[in-house]
């Protein structure tokens, strides 16, 4: 959980972790079992990545962003799943097997009465830190 | 006559689903997160397993709705989105998942379309809703 004393400025991240194409497919094919399992799209299918206009499948950019919310579960906890906004843009997609880190920067902290506003910068960066996915975090605590 | 998903303008909706995360469901999201917090395994005093908020954006893309059809050789891209955490959501719940176009320009020779999405719980609360900013290629 956050410090409700972080200061503006204090960097919060996330594990490295590697999108294998096993868990990619977990998360775009669909449930397990199902007759048409998995599901063809751009993050299972070849040539459907590339009528997207991507070489190869890419990674869902809501598994990555998945892992921006679970960042933001640790810092708040039960709060985020009630008052948690995320807004983001994908700059560049992933691939199995790419490696990212999920980053969180506290721009602002405002106290409300008897809650604090909590705003951060919040980006995905692979292994050598390009970033793939940036935007910005809101919560708050009592 | 088939409507293509870049068909779609501002104040059309999208076919809605009705969704049940089942506990493997859920639990296949968890594989694929490596997050295996145990208020997605174990019912709380609150009720059921909560689904893994990544699963909620799964299911409340545009691309899950039945009249998501696109034109051969195509495909969309997410480019933004937006979302906004309201309550959890419970494994074996029955989810509703509704879209509407709010938005629809072209940049750079592509379409741009912007969608809202929500997702409801069975009493009818609201568990999420969010923007979501779809490119489709320009048409031939």
């Amino acid at each position: 959980m956050i410090d409700p004393a972080a200061e503006p400025g204090e960097v919060f991240e996330g594990p490295l972790r590697r999108f294998s194409a096993a868990r990619v497919l977990a998360f775009s094919g669909g449930p397990l079992g199902s007759p048409d399992w998995p599901e063809r799209n751009p993050h299972t299918d070849a040539a459907l990545a590339r009528a997207a206009g991507f070489s190869t499948p890419v990674v869902s950019g809501q598994q990555a962003e998945g892992d921006l919310v679970r960042l933001m579960m640790g810092l708040f906890g039960p709060r985020w799943t009630t008052s948690g906004t995320l807004k983001v843009k994908f700059i560049r997609p992933l691939i199995a097997g790419d490696t990212v880190r999920t980053m969180a920067r506290l721009r602002a902290k405002a106290s409300k009465g008897a809650h604090a506003d909590f705003e951060f910068e919040v980006w995905c960066e692979t292994g050598n830190g390009d970033k793939v996915i940036v935007g910005e975090a809101k919560c708050w605590l009592p | 006559m088939i409507k293509f998903a870049d068909e779609f303008q501002p104040g059309e909706s999208l076919e809605p689903i009705a969704v049940v995360v089942t506990f493997d469901w859920n639990e296949q999201i968890l594989f694929a997160q490596q997050d295996y917090d145990p208020c997605y395994i174990r019912a709380t005093g609150n009720g059921p397993p909560h689904v893994h908020p990544a699963l909620l954006l799964a299911i409340s893309a545009n691309t899950r709705s039945p009249s998501y059809r696109l034109r051969p050789g195509t495909a969309s891209v997410l480019a933004e989105d937006a979302v906004r955490f309201l309550a959890p959501a419970t494994v074996d719940d029955r989810l509703a998942v509704t879209w509407r176009v709010v938005g629809v320009h072209e940049k750079r020779g592509r379409l741009h379309q912007t969608i809202d999405a929500r997702i409801t719980d069975s009493a009818g609360m609201p568990v999420l809703t969010r923007e979501l900013r779809v490119v489709f290629p320009k048409r031939a």
